[in-house]
């Protein structure tokens, strides 16, 4: 027998109130856990999404942070176009070789299967793009968990880029194409604007890599095929002619990256009513420098490439940079700011709780003070009763906290795919942190404070007054 | 082992002074086995809360197996008590969440020498008295001269020199109660421990080796 005992007894002898006690707090101490473990998990995975995304280069519309969502991030869309040329000069061009490029990889954006994005890129996203270095030091670039990935490499896209140019100078200044040239199905109507694809997709381009995530919710292998939609909800087009046979998967990497789907640019800029062509005034050559796409992904060698690319991009028209990491870092902010405002409820939460504890001890202390005037007769001093109802206090609040941190874990493990579809944040339910062992003791030891008012209430009890009838 | 002398208690009623209690002068020696009588009201509890040093005297000199009480401040007197001194109440005072053998624990749990001779101890006085069987019991599955042994034993546990008890019989039979009684009193005689009991039955008073009136001790009142 010693003092814990006696708290320990007198807890369970009050079941029905220590466990609603205990409930209010594993309550709050909980809601601290998983915004602790949501905030923590968000900023982790946001900061892995941006790894291999030195820069990203794109239209000058839209801000830079539109641009990181939509290139790194996979959210909302396309802000405009960027013109070939801005990516011809970061690939291989005076750009590329100033900056000490380690790769520039196209992309174009704006359809989407089953809600997952397309990506129109080249084959330089699998073979040159790298998420960091291993501990060796060898690049991490994206693996294939299934199958392969398509080929087409940089000069494809470019020499798709010079054969669409001149069929649309051909059709704007050269040879007039016939109305009859565009109507496919003979219905007397053309099918599509001049300079839009008039022939059918090569199948070798109608290819597809798709990301783990889309793979495992969709249940797409090797073999599957998919067929784009472009617009939003308000507009939809279904791009029969643009089916594609799923070629691989990529291995998960716990980024964006497993939310969308890989195909050939040129098969994306070939799909019906995608112009891929952009003059910026009709009396222009058409080149393939006009070919549009959506953003560059770019790496460089260089250190000093970062201020290279912003004295660039600073005074031209038709591309911006903009920088993941300073964008995800400016959002994290944002997205901290409402986190704090969180964090401030939830402990206000664990405060009510903890005044929870206060009153429901304080409560019991009338009922207890025959019991406190036998222990005090006993021999038991004023601090030793303190400590028993200090003891209880902090019993309730420790089993409350350990409950509401692993009720957190629990959460965590059920909701991880609802939050893994909804938010692209993979929720490593198994991981404990210190952070949460401080919680624990924080709330225990502010629930013991909070049984520092009954406790004095309880050991001023007058022993004379409660030990039974006077004779 | 108790030296009373010029001794007052006073209480504050309703902004007046009340004389509870007043002993001119009272000596118990070591071993003794006394009874307090008096008629209701008279002070003999506040007299027996006094000795235990549960209140503190107005005025006089109380002196305990060799320590003066009077000065003491309420922490050292609560340490004294839980050291020195058993108590036996009228209601028998067990504490319902606790079995027979947690409630004798009790009495040496706050001498802050608890250790495992006490659960030995306490299962051998548990034992004497009958109530081996009965140790995982709660006070409600025991009978009234049960609880009673359970008090006695909780009282002698930390083998205190000075046990008080204040009417132990209660409401129990005279037959079961004097039974109680010479099982205190035999334990505490074999233990050479002194007990000083309040009581208003003669019958009980009989069982003890000296009988005192507190109206016979009284001082005159200033």
């Amino acid at each position: 027998m010693n003092l814990w005992s006696i708290a320990r007894r007198n807890l369970r002898i009050r079941v029905l109130s220590s466990g609603l006690t205990t409930v209010s707090v594993a309550l709050g101490a909980g809601l601290v856990a998983a915004l602790w473990l949501m905030i923590a998990e968000t900023e982790q995975r946001y900061r892995q999404s941006y790894a291999g995304y030195q820069a990203v280069i794109g239209p000058k519309e839209g801000s830079p942070l539109a641009l990181v969502l939509n290139t790194v991030m996979n959210r909302g869309y396309a802000q405009g176009i960027v013109p070939m040329k801005v990516y011809r000069e970061l690939h291989d061009g005076r750009l590329a070789k100033r900056l000490g490029v380690n790769y520039a990889i196209p992309q174009a954006r704006g359809d989407f299967y089953e809600g997952f994005p397309l990506v129109g890129t080249t084959d330089e996203w699998f073979t040159k793009f790298s998420r960091g270095k291993d501990e060796a030091g060898a690049p991490v670039r994206l693996a294939l968990a299934e199958g392969e990935a398509w080929a087409f490499d940089h000069d494809a896209f470019v020499r798709f880029a010079e054969d669409k140019a001149r069929e649309v100078e051909a059709s704007l200044g050269g040879e007039p194409e016939a109305a009859e040239d565009h109507d496919h199905d003979g219905d007397g109507v053309p099918d599509h604007a001049p300079g839009e694809h008039a022939e059918p997709i090569p199948a070798e381009w109608r290819k597809a890599v798709v990301g783990a995530e889309v793979a495992r919710r969709l249940g797409l292998s090797v073999g599957g095929v998919i067929v784009p939609v472009h617009g939003t909800e308000d507009f939809e087009h279904l791009h029969d002619e643009a089916a594609s046979e799923v070629v691989g998967v990529l291995a998960a990497t716990g980024t964006p990256i497993d939310s969308a789907i890989y195909v050939p640019i040129s098969m994306f800029l070939s799909m019906d009513k995608h112009e891929a062509i952009h003059l910026s005034s009709p009396f222009d050559d058409v080149t393939a420098d006009d070919i549009r796409i959506s953003a560059i992904v770019f790496d460089a060698k260089n250190h000093l490439a970062a201020s290279h690319l912003r004295t660039e991009f600073q005074n031209r028209s038709d591309a911006q940079v903009a920088w993941p990491h300073v964008e995800i870092a400016d959002l994290l902010r944002l997205v901290g700011n409402a986190a704090d405002v969180l964090r401030i409820f939830a402990w206000l939460v664990v405060a009510v709780a903890a005044m929870g504890v206060c009153v429901a001890l304080y409560n019991t202390m009338n009922e207890r003070r025959r019991e406190i005037a036998i222990m005090r007769a006993l021999g038991a001093r004023r601090g030793q009763i303190l400590g028993i109802v200090v003891l209880e206090a902090s019993a309730v609040s420790a089993l409350g906290a350990t409950l509401g941190v692993a009720f957190c874990h629990v959460c965590a493990f059920s909701f991880r795919t609802i939050v893994l579809e909804r938010t692209s944040v993979a929720l490593d339910w198994a991981a404990f942190t210190w952070d949460e062992a401080w919680l624990i003791v924080g709330v225990t030891v502010v629930g013991g404070l909070a049984g520092v008012l009954p406790a004095i209430k309880g050991s001023t009890v007058e022993v004379a007054d409660h030990l039974g009838p006077t004779t | 082992m108790i030296e009373i002398q010029n001794l007052r208690k006073d209480y504050q009623l309703g902004g007046r002074s009340v004389l509870a209690c007043s002993v001119r002068e009272l000596r118990i020696g070591s071993g003794e086995q006394v009874a307090l009588m008096g008629r209701s009201g008279c002070g003999k509890t506040t007299l027996l809360h006094v000795i235990a040093g549960i209140v503190r005297p107005t005025g006089g000199v109380v002196r305990v197996a060799g320590t003066d009480l009077a000065p003491l401040g309420e922490s050292a007197r609560d340490r004294f008590r839980g050291r020195h001194i058993g108590l036996v109440f009228q209601t028998f005072n067990l504490l319902q969440p606790f079995t027979a053998l947690e409630n004798v624990l009790l009495g040496a749990v706050f001498t802050g020498q608890a250790d495992g001779s006490h659960r030995q101890r306490a299962l051998e006085l548990l034992d004497r008295v009958g109530l081996a069987d009965r140790a995982d019991h709660r006070p409600s599955e025991l009978s009234i001269g049960q609880q009673q042994r359970v008090a006695i034993c909780r009282a002698l546990i930390h083998e205190p020199e000075l046990i008080l008890a204040d009417e132990p019989l209660g409401n129990q039979d005279p037959e079961t109660g004097a039974k109680v009684l010479r099982m205190l009193l035999d334990i505490a005689g074999d233990e050479g421990r002194t007990v000083v009991m309040v009581t208003h039955d003669p019958g009980s008073a009989a069982l003890m080796q000296r009988t005192v009136r507190l109206e016979d001790l009284r001082e005159v009142a200033a």
